[in-house]
């Protein structure tokens, strides 16, 4: 009985996603590995960071890998050398790093405008080999990968622990050879070869320049690092560093020897601090924070619900199983009215109740928990604590603003059986049929209660901009108003005002310098022009257009630069990991003041997205077609997104855009970062921030902001999103 | 003077950004929401009150309670508490299953008195095997593998096969309030690689009912000292 109501909600349209799934992850198979990694009880090893913020001794890097998702920022400081770094351990084998630097000094010889030279810098480091009884952790790593960076440098790392040496502690042992900047003094040769472009801050870069990788002369480096307690550690290295553009060229710092020596102190279980002395010239210090997204900054406990009201036995009580109730229209209006209060108490919305003796479906809103399991627990228990005995089966579906998402049918009994089964999350799971909800339901009860709708909010806001060659970190703080109007099922009427308080993103002197049409280059210029603006208005309407298809139109002022009119189609079946979406825009530029005039420039843009889950938490999206520039090309984004609901992902876009056209970056790229709110909070909430930090924000590959993109809003209930946490389903 | 009345203004904006309205949950402002989660967190850990003194349960003060009463003692805060039975059934599975619920409206789901869950604690039991445990209830035999279910607080849980052995321990007599009573008395030993945990169980040899008992209840919670005071 179990495997047909499964088969049943899984229908026919998973088997052509499946056989997708199949060839795509069996190119991938280091990916699904993930999950299995982490285990309750075990504690990661976590090697320290040097100061590149990547596991290291002090310059120079180690061999092995941050437990998986694992995040560390690194801010180190030596010879008027800053380096600030964002490492996430992407896989559990591969990590990626982000770093932004500046380096004083930098026009004392050679004149330069700036007198700190700031630079972006992104590496890769992949553990080839993990450590065990006999062999070292091997791992490879690409610094500053991309362009002709003033990092650039390659490694092959080993590194060896051992813990039951005569000393306390443990200690561990690293030798390498490095390339590039790392292979830059005493080298033994070029064994691959080659010549390599040398570091010139002029150029586009940003491009990987694979052609330069392992090329150029090579050297020998190694170190120990001791931890003495739980507490303290030394270390002590030999650098294949020569610092030849901060000592040679720049006088930014004087290298008098290739010894470097710390001490660092775990201050508590994610922040780690050092003192050392470099290169016989220099202090320095480097502060290492890591954390995981895994573990909740506030662990989560829901208010637990009563236990599940249990029908008393046909026997027992023949009366309570009268079915007369299904025919008296009163009698279903008594328990919508009945069954609303109940919903309530857990954060879910009555949407509306079919009754029929056997069979009930309940459509319920749910506005309080990111886990979507949680809100489907909460309705069963509420249908079996007010719904007549007679009927057995639940289908429950969760309804994300007007988009029935997915329905889970349940028989009654099997939650009366399993509530307090050894494995009762999982023995619900697999009795249970998530399957494809109906855009209507016809002959259902609607709570009339439900619209016309108005919520509004008043609260501060900031907004960053990174990266500015004279200031690292810009920002305008200010008071924003939202509202937002729902008349009926689907429409929203929502618009947002803000007024800047203090900021110094206007006061950038900045002019745009772009071969392109200036669509986001002009942001300075949008921050100084525009105190009190309206940063949104616009009317949408969006409704399930199928059993598995989603449509929206939006129009109005839609972002801070751009107006116009915006169509999405989106088919995601419940059960498939695969998703396709097309979008439509036309668009006009705003004016800079933030009120409602338009500028002459005015472009149709829009694309074509797959989106595709490739397990283990991994997902990609690829979007093809026409950017605000009037640039055609494509984007790729690769994400990881924890069951928290944390993501960490990376993107880029390629269009025919030339890197001399696109300037500084050669190409757009960067990160995104979201934090579930609830991760903060330790109480149920649905909201996240999301952010997404670009080294360089150029015109080329701007893709329009659109309030209200379909796939996140129809993915969150479906079957995948709602497997991940399904543990919390009796919760 | 002028980052005066920024200031000023500044503060005004967020106290006005308590100010949301229209039902929906998702309309405060997220950030100022994690914002301010983040400073009662920090407040928090410094504020931590002492601990509430022990009260010393008499059989008058019992006598006027009504319905069953359970005292629960966490290991972690040793402070003491009352718990109120909120469910009682039995389902498939054996044994007789109770649900109850402690003043902070947190839950323990005991079957035959072994604690086979825990909801609202944070860091969770979300289910759990007995039989094994309860096998040891006549004052022989008992211990087995025994199926654990663990929140990782991260959204998911893992199923932990713990290995048990079950010593018994003979016969005891223990004083809960005014009473003496004869129990068997049973210690489980449970380990999963690394990671160990005993329990202590006290069952009375006249009704099979577990009257005293010190368990775990996960990594993050660990022991609580249950006492069955009546009913």
């Amino acid at each position: 009985m179990a495997t047909e109501i499964e088969m049943r909600g899984r229908g026919w349209r998973s088997g052509k996603a499946a056989l997708l799934a199949t060839t795509l992850t069996a190119g991938l198979p280091s990916l699904g590995a993930a999950e299995s990694s982490y285990h309750i009880f075990e504690v990661p090893d976590r090697p320290s960071l040097n100061f590149y913020g990547s596991p290291g001794l002090v310059d120079m890097p180690t061999a092995h890998a941050l437990p998986d998702g694992q995040l560390a920022i690194g801010v180190s400081h030596f010879g008027g050398m800053m380096r600030n770094t964002l490492t996430f351990q992407a896989t559990p084998r591969l990590s990626a790093s982000f770093r932004y630097i500046g380096i004083q000094d930098w026009n004392d010889v050679i004149a330069s405008p700036f007198e700190t030279y700031r630079d972006r810098s992104f590496d890769l480091r992949y553990l080839l080999k993990k450590e065990d009884g006999f062999w070292p952790a091997i791992t490879i790593g690409l610094q500053d990968f991309a362009g002709t960076g003033i990092y650039a440098g390659e490694y092959v790392v080993a590194t060896k622990t051992f813990a039951n040496s005569p000393l306390p502690g443990t200690v561990k042992v690293t030798g390498g050879l490095g390339w590039g900047r790392l292979g830059s003094y005493n080298s033994i040769g070029s064994p691959f070869g080659g010549n390599r472009g040398s570091f010139s801050s002029g150029g586009t870069g940003g491009k990987p320049s694979y052609d330069q990788w392992f090329r150029g002369p090579a050297a020998p480096f190694a170190g120990v690092e001791w931890q003495v307690n739980d507490r303290w550690a030394l270390k002590a290295e030999y650098s294949s560093d020569a610092y030849v553009t901060e000592d040679r060229q720049r006088d930014v710092f004087t290298r008098q020897s290739q010894f470097n020596f710390g001490a660092e102190y775990q201050y508590s279980e994610d922040l780690r601090l050092g003192a050392y002395y470099l290169y016989g010239a220099e202090f320095g210090v480097n502060l290492q924070y890591q954390f995981n997204p895994r573990k909740p900054a506030t662990p989560v406990a829901l208010e637990p619900a009563m236990p599940l009201k249990v029908r008393p036995t046909r026997a027992s009580a023949p009366q309570a199983w009268d079915t007369g109730w299904a025919a008296s229209t009163q009698a279903q209006v008594g328990l919508r009215d009945g069954i609303a209060p109940v919903l309530e108490q857990s954060g879910l919305k009555l949407v509306s109740l079919k009754l029929d003796p056997a069979r009930a479906e309940l459509r319920v809103r749910n506005d309080r928990y990111a886990a979507h399991a949680v809100a489907v627990g909460r309705a069963a228990r509420a249908m079996a604590q007010v719904l007549p005995a007679s009927v057995e089966t639940f289908r429950i579906v969760l309804v994300e603003s007007n988009l029935p998402q997915s329905a889970v049918t349940v028989r009654r009994s099997d939650l009366e059986a399993l509530e307090f089964d050894p494995q009762a999350a999982d023995a619900l799971l697999a009795v249970a049929g998530i399957g494809e909800a109906a855009p209507r339901l016809p002959g259902a009860l609607k709570n009339d209660d439900l619209y016309p709708d108005f919520a509004w909010s008043i609260g501060p806001y900031v907004s960053p901009s990174y990266f500015d060659p004279v200031e690292p970190v810009r920002f305008d703080v200010g008071v924003e108003a939202t509202a937002a109007y729902r008349p009926a099922p689907g429409w929203t009427l929502a618009g947002s005002l803000k007024h800047r308080l203090y900021g110094n993103i206007g006061d950038d002197n900045f002019r745009t310098n772009s071969q392109l049409p200036p669509v986001r280059t002009n942001g300075p210029r949008y921050a100084a022009e525009g105190t009190t603006v309206l940063e949104t208005a616009y009317v949408s309407k969006q409704w399930k257009a199928g059993n598995d298809l989603y449509a929206r139109v939006s129009a109005g002022y839609l972002e801070r630069m751009f107006g116009g009119v915006s169509a999405e189609l989106l088919w995601k079946p419940v059960a498939s990991n695969l998703a396709l979406g097309v979008e439509a825009n036309y668009v006009k530029q705003r004016e800079f003041d933030g009120k409602f005039g338009f500028q002459d420039y005015s472009v149709a843009t829009g694309h074509v997205s797959a989106y595709y889950e490739m397990g283990g938490g991994y997902h990609g999206q690829l979007d093809v077609g026409r950017y605000l520039a009037g640039d055609v090309g494509a984007t790729v984004t690769l994400t990881r997104e924890f069951e928290n609901g944390w993501r960490v992902g990376g993107f880029f876009t390629v269009t025919d855009v030339s890197a001399e056209e696109f300037g500084e970056g050669s190409f757009d790229k960067g990160i995104n970062l979201t934090i579930p709110i609830g991760w903060f909070l330790g109480q149920p909430d649905k909201r996240s921030i999301s952010t997404t930090i670009r080294p360089i924000q150029r015109d080329g590959g701007a893709r329009l902001e659109v309030p209200g993109r379909l796939y996140e809003q129809v993915r969150s209930g479906h079957r995948n999103a709602l497997e991940d946490q399904w543990s919390r389903v009796w919760e | 003077m002028k980052h005066l009345k920024t200031g000023m203004v500044l503060i005004a904006a967020l106290g006005l950004a308590a100010c949301a309205g229209g039902g929906r949950e998702a309309a405060r402002s997220p950030l100022l929401t994690a914002g301010s989660a983040l400073v009662s967190t920090v407040k928090g850990a410094r504020t931590a009150g002492p601990p509430k003194g022990q009260v010393t349960v008499t059989r008058t003060l019992l006598d006027q309670t009504n319905g069953a009463v359970l005292q629960v003692v966490p290991a972690n805060t040793g402070l003491q508490d009352f718990l109120r039975l909120v469910g009682r059934r039995d389902d498939p599975t054996p044994g007789k299953v109770e649900v109850w619920q402690a003043s902070d409206k947190a839950q323990i789901i005991l079957r035959e008195g072994v604690l086979v869950g825990t909801k609202g604690l944070g860091g969770d039991m979300r289910s759990a095997e007995a039989q094994t445990v309860i096998a040891g209830f006549d004052g022989q035999g008992g211990g087995g593998e025994r199926l654990i279910t663990l929140d990782r607080m991260d959204g998911t849980a893992q199923t932990v096969p713990f290995s048990c052995d079950v010593t018994q321990l003979g016969r005891k007599v223990i004083q809960i309030v005014d009473q003496n009573v004869s129990t068997y008395h049973l210690r489980e030993d449970c380990a999963f690689g690394k990671t160990r945990f005993s329990n202590e169980y006290w069952v009375e040899t006249s009704t099979g009912k577990m009257r005293r008992s010190r368990q775990w209840a996960g990594p993050r919670f660990g022991y609580m000292a249950i006492d069955r005071l009546k009913g």
